[in-house]
């Protein structure tokens, strides 16, 4: 599959602060890739590096197979730090973006209607953005970034600020847009959002990569290896029968009173929960599965503690 | 520069362009008042002609002698033959009219045309009357004034006679309701018939005393260095601060509108959408020949009007096409090194507060020229003017100034040096602008000072 973003050994400073350091990575065309990390990670200031709306200090940078800068025009983006012009009429702002971005007016004025159609705001081309609501400004926004029919889409923190409502809208957009086979990244706080809607999770943590990999690997490699079961019957009798199972290390409590059965290195999970069913009734059990949340704790708390960084880095970022 | 480059710097223009001129504020302000106040002062002197009220009733005169009577009898029909014969300009001085260039010559003649001469008579009181009996009358609307001329003012003079005694004074006393304009022609022609009485007791011939102390008409003509002659004028010394208030208005007023419009675009976050669409010198450039078309639109209707104003007055010769072509030049010279100030401001800072403090020494140095006016007018190609006309950032406005005022051209290799000069500066400010602009646009929080600009240009 050709990769539709690469970066090779990108790095940017501001002043003493690194934000982005020796990264480099590769999105696959047709991919729905989360850009996670924490406040002040550098995932802005990598996505502006895509963008060409800021340089990279160093190593080299291919979009949609050459410089950004040439591709402006096939690049939908939305920013984090996002407004509109408040005295502009709908219509006249999405209809100035898409020309911006090549697509002439005659093609611009039915794609407008049918996509502010689409987002629940049907006839509010003469509105005035400042009339807007925020969540009605936020949707247009969006649509400023995909009114042009771009193959590579760069959201940054899309869902921040949107009632569950528009953002469940949101994301039936975005998901539509990438089963039209365009590349999507988007970076965001809300991680299980991610898990939900990407087959692609790209971690940065202080300017630095710390996970890049499809969704499905990642949950391989995270496994926690971890069977959780509750007994139907006696718990105690059944808790010192499977510990006795071999390849089971250790049982535990867990915060919802179910039993934690961790497995030896090499034991199989089949094997163990087959062995547990023969143990007993359970009312149910079933082999733990990682969630990004976790991955993300155990990434980042592992290195420093995030809340130390400076502010400014963090808005620099 | 490739061809999606130009369409998106054209994008950017046109909407900068439509959302400062072809708003309502804007045309207002900068189009419909500017030609309303034109229309306002050619119609002026023909609604002051419709208020004018010709200066006619009689005057009780307390004369001895009788001969101030038969003066004013002959001097009033001596002012309806003026009227109907002499020149409109000429007759509106007579009758204590303000006479200036800005009137011009179509309306002079519609006011002249429209005013009558004075028709007043006189009944005559002997010395003695009770004056103020003849007040009471004046007040009660007999008369329109009582006027006292004693003897002595009758009387004949000799060249260098009467200096140590001392005679009494003409008195008038007119009524309220005459208007100050008539109360001056009043006093006018008494003046004047005092004097006819005086040529009349001597049976001396006025007319002839008159026709030699007419003064002479004079035809200026400035003479050029190189056998040329120019037409002087008194327009001279307020053309050449006309031509750098018009720059200096033009470009202030588009590279505000290029300040405001920038620090809006950060301000409202919509910079970064922008800048994911165009690069920011592509944005840079769009704004700044956005702003180039509101400039040109008010030099033209500023320029328009003047140029209107100097047909009606008659006026064409002082302009030419070389002169028009230079002050082109300079025009763009003077709005890119404004507009390259201004989006360098606008993109440092965060709203219009801040903007003040570094826009602070720049206006300094731009009321410089304002300054210069008169030292410039005096002494056009004087090395004071020559030196400012060299001097970015002033230099286009105070060489428009010199072309407005030289009586002798300025120097072709001057106006040459000058352009390359500007030229020069405008693409090392558009250059430092870019630098600033790239940097400052996406940058947020305390707004740095000058030296922290300079750190900008260098790094970006």
């Amino acid at each position: 599959m050709n990769d539709c973003i690469e970066l090779e050994s990108v790095g940017k400073r501001f002043g003493r602060t690194q934000a982005v350091e020796d990264l480099s990575l590769r999105i696959p065309m047709g991919s729905l890739c989360g850009f996670l990390g924490p406040n002040g990670a550098g995932k802005s200031t990598t996505i502006r590096m895509i963008m060409s709306i800021i340089r990279p200090d160093q190593g080299r940078l291919t979009v949609l197979g050459g410089d950004a800068i040439n591709r402006k025009d096939r690049i939908g983006y939305l920013p984090e730090e996002r407004g509109l012009y408040r005295r502009m009429r709908v219509g006249e702002y999405l209809g100035y973006i898409g020309r911006l971005k090549g697509v002439d007016s005659r093609t611009l004025r039915p794609r407008i209607s049918e996509w502010l159609e689409r987002i629940d705001l049907p006839g509010s081309e003469r509105s005035r953005c400042e009339e807007l609501s925020k969540g009605m400004q936020q949707k247009v926004q969006f649509l400023a970034a995909i009114i042009h029919d771009p193959e590579l889409i760069i959201l940054d923190e899309p869902f921040s600020g949107l009632d569950p409502v528009n953002a469940q809208l949101l994301n039936e957009l975005i998901s539509e847009l990438h089963a039209e086979g365009r590349t999507i990244l988007f970076s965001t706080h809300v991680l299980h959002q991610a898990e939900r809607m990407c087959d692609r999770i790209v971690l940065i943590d202080r300017g630095t990569k710390v996970l890049d990999d499809g969704l499905e690997e990642i949950r391989r490699r995270f496994d926690p290896r971890t069977l959780t079961a509750e007994p139907a019957g006696d718990r105690e009798p059944w808790r010192r029968s499977v510990t006795g199972i071999p390849g089971v290390a250790v049982v535990t409590d867990d915060d919802e009173g179910r039993l934690r059965i961790r497995l030896e290195d090499r034991a199989d999970p089949d094997e163990v929960m087959s062995a547990c069913l023969a143990m007993g009734p359970v009312r149910m059990i079933e082999r733990s599965r990682t969630s990004l949340d976790e991955v993300f704790v155990s990434l980042v708390a592992g290195r420093d503690d995030v809340a130390d960084r400076p502010e400014e880095v963090l808005a620099d970022a | 520069m490739p061809d999606r480059s130009i369409a998106r710097i054209l994008t950017v223009a046109w909407r900068e362009f439509s959302h400062t001129a072809l708003t309502k504020s804007f045309l207002l302000g900068a189009v419909v008042i500017p030609v309303l106040m034109l229309g306002v002062v050619a119609l002026l002197p023909l609604v002051l002609v419709s208020q004018l009220q010709p200066l006619k009733g009689e005057i009780a005169v307390v004369d001895g002698t009788g001969r101030f009577k038969v003066a004013i009898k002959t001097l009033d029909a001596e002012l309806a033959e003026e009227t109907a014969s002499s020149d409109a300009t000429e007759r509106m001085r007579d009758m204590g009219l303000p006479v200036d260039a800005a009137m011009g010559g179509a309306a002079a003649a519609a006011m002249a045309g429209a005013m009558e001469a004075p028709e007043i008579t006189v009944v005559d009181f002997p010395a003695d009357s009770d004056l103020e009996e003849l007040k009471r009358k004046a007040r009660d609307g007999d008369w329109i004034g009582v006027v006292v001329v004693p003897p002595e003012q009758l009387e004949s003079r000799e060249a260098g006679a009467g200096e140590d005694t001392e005679v009494p004074e003409v008195r008038i006393f007119m009524t309220t309701e005459l208007s100050p304009r008539n109360g001056e022609e009043l006093r006018r022609v008494v003046r004047d018939a005092v004097v006819r009485a005086r040529f009349d007791g001597e049976k001396d011939e006025y007319a002839r005393v008159k026709a030699m102390l007419e003064r002479p008409g004079i035809e200026v003509k400035r003479l050029g260095g190189k056998g040329g002659e120019a037409d002087d004028s008194r327009l001279m010394q307020i053309i050449p601060f006309g031509f750098m208030m018009l720059l200096w208005i033009a470009t202030l007023t588009a590279g505000n509108y290029l300040l405001t419009s920038t620090i809006e675009e950060k301000s409202n976050k919509v910079m970064e959408v922008i800048l994911s669409a165009v690069d920011p010198i592509e944005l840079l450039w769009g704004k700044i020949l956005g702003l180039a078309l509101v400039s040109t639109v008010i030099v033209i209707t500023y320029g328009g009007l003047a140029i209107a104003g100097l047909f009606a007055l008659a006026m064409t010769d002082l302009l030419s096409l070389g002169l028009v072509l230079w002050c082109a030049v300079f025009f763009l010279i003077a709005y890119f090194t404004i507009a390259a100030l201004m989006t360098a401001v606008g993109s440092a800072v965060n709203d219009l507060r801040e903007a003040q403090s570094l826009i602070g020494p720049v206006m300094i140095v731009l009321v410089i020229p304002m300054l210069l006016g008169m030292p410039i007018s005096e002494n056009p190609n004087g090395l004071l003017a020559t030196i400012a006309s060299m001097t970015p950032p002033i230099l286009p406005f105070a060489m428009v100034m010199r072309l407005g005022a030289a009586t002798e051209p300025v120097p072709t290799w001057q106006l040459i040096a000058a352009a390359v000069i500007g030229i020069g500066s405008v693409l090392a400010l558009v250059w430092a602008a870019a630098r600033i602009f790239r940097v400052g646009i996406l940058m947020q929080g305390k707004a740095p000072n000058p030296l922290e600009l300079l750190r900008w240009i260098r790094q970006a």
